[in-house]
């Protein structure tokens, strides 16, 4: 451990340090899980808290990095490139993992024996689930991706909406070149 | 998987566990709270004090989050095949391979929805109709572990996609990544990330 690093540990004591508190609390919410279950179902509302009030950031977290990141590169087709091979490298990756999925799968062969007979299950409890994966096809969610309204974006916090109109208002921005550059500062800071 | 990112990393110049051990903090905020997006903001900080330029940074990782689904991806065929061998149901190659494309499509969109993982199976299985969807009911009381998993798997590849990006457009800075890696004295880019 560097000299700075270790001053910067003590000056901050371990129960300050954010993963330090998740962990403590991960450990305390399966004591609690295995000690008084009731209790710990209770606890369920904090959680629930913590998730979305860091989800509440997401998105103006999102908009603004991704307006700055493309008004920083200045031109058009640099982003293009960029973005285009970050598309390229998603799909192959992707690829891979599907595959990899799929060769597991039927090497180790996880399902073999189960032998279940399907009547004797719930489908109560997936049909939500199935109910609202069926009402999304490929157009829907296409089309879904634009925003009803330009602030709505951030007002739902769908975060391909959020993303769509970021990169337009980016473009955008950028376009306008040095007139464009007060919003951007705005977001920067 | 961790074969093919570790694969990745070296090709790029980097140790993949090197990588994971700088951002354990943020792993376990994915854990804690099981959803990618709770710790997206300190990694895209983290990603650019190691190096990547900003401006890739700030274009991959957002869009790696709806697009780059690596944990989920696998989960999608793991599940599809979990669920067809429990219920008996016999795979064709031609099944296989509907799965395969279907689940490319679907998984774009399960970042953005809360439990998406679980929704795009459902919407996955629809196109084999011989796998019964009611066999989703077998693996929705592990869902929220596996919903760990996917969600930790997805935050390392996205990582490891936004340095092969800056890396492939040449604004990476390997000095300062195996600098910042190996944990030797840097010059921090901001003080939040000097701390942490």
């Amino acid at each position: 451990m560097t000299p700075s690093a270790l001053e910067s540990l003590m000056r901050r004591p371990f129960y300050k340090i954010l993963y330090v508190q998740v962990l403590l609390a991960v450990v305390f919410g399966v004591v609690l899980g295995v000690v008084f279950p009731h209790a710990a179902e209770a606890m369920k509302p904090f959680g629930d808290g913590f998730i979305k009030l860091v989800k509440m950031i997401i998105a103006p977290v999102v908009f603004c990095t991704v307006v700055v990141g493309i008004a920083a590169m200045g031109d058009v087709k640099r982003v293009g490139r960029v973005g285009g091979k970050a598309l390229l490298y998603f799909e192959v990756v992707s690829s891979f993992a599907l595959v990899i999925g799929l060769i597991v799968g039927k090497v180790m062969q996880p399902g073999a024996g189960f032998n279940v007979d399907v009547s004797t299950l719930d489908v109560k409890s997936v049909s939500g689930f199935t109910n609202q994966a069926a009402h999304t096809s490929t157009i829907d969610f296409l089309l879904n991706i634009i925003p009803k309204t330009l602030v709505g974006a951030l007002a739902e916090g769908e975060i391909l909406q959020v993303l769509f109109v970021a990169i337009l208002t980016g473009f955008a921005l950028s376009a306008l070149g040095p007139t464009g550059s007060p919003p951007s500062a705005i977001c920067w800071s | 998987m961790a074969l093919v990112l570790g694969t990745i990393a070296k090709l790029v110049g980097f140790n993949i566990f090197k990588l994971l051990y700088y951002i354990r903090e943020e792993l376990l905020i994915v854990l804690g709270t099981s959803s990618s997006e709770s710790a997206l903001p300190q990694l895209m900080r983290k990603l650019e004090n190691a190096g990547a330029s900003k401006s890739v940074v700030s274009l991959v990782v957002p869009t790696g989050y709806s697009f780059n689904l690596d944990g989920t991806n696998i989960y999608m065929t793991l599940a599809t095949l979990f669920i067809a061998q429990a219920t008996n149901t016999p795979l064709t190659l031609e099944h296989e391979l509907m799965v395969l494309g279907v689940a490319m499509l679907t998984s774009k969109g399960a970042g953005a929805v809360t439990g998406g993982g679980f929704i795009t199976l459902a919407a996955t299985l629809a196109v084999v109709p011989e796998i019964p969807v009611a066999g989703m009911a077998l693996i929705l009381g592990v869902d929220r572990f596996m919903s760990e998993c996917r969600s930790l798997t997805n935050f390392i590849g996205n990582s490891v996609a936004t340095l092969v990006v800056a890396r492939w457009e040449g604004e990476l800075d390997l000095d300062r990544l195996h600098a910042v890696l190996d944990r030797r004295d840097v010059v921090a880019l901001d003080a939040s990330v000097a701390r942490a």
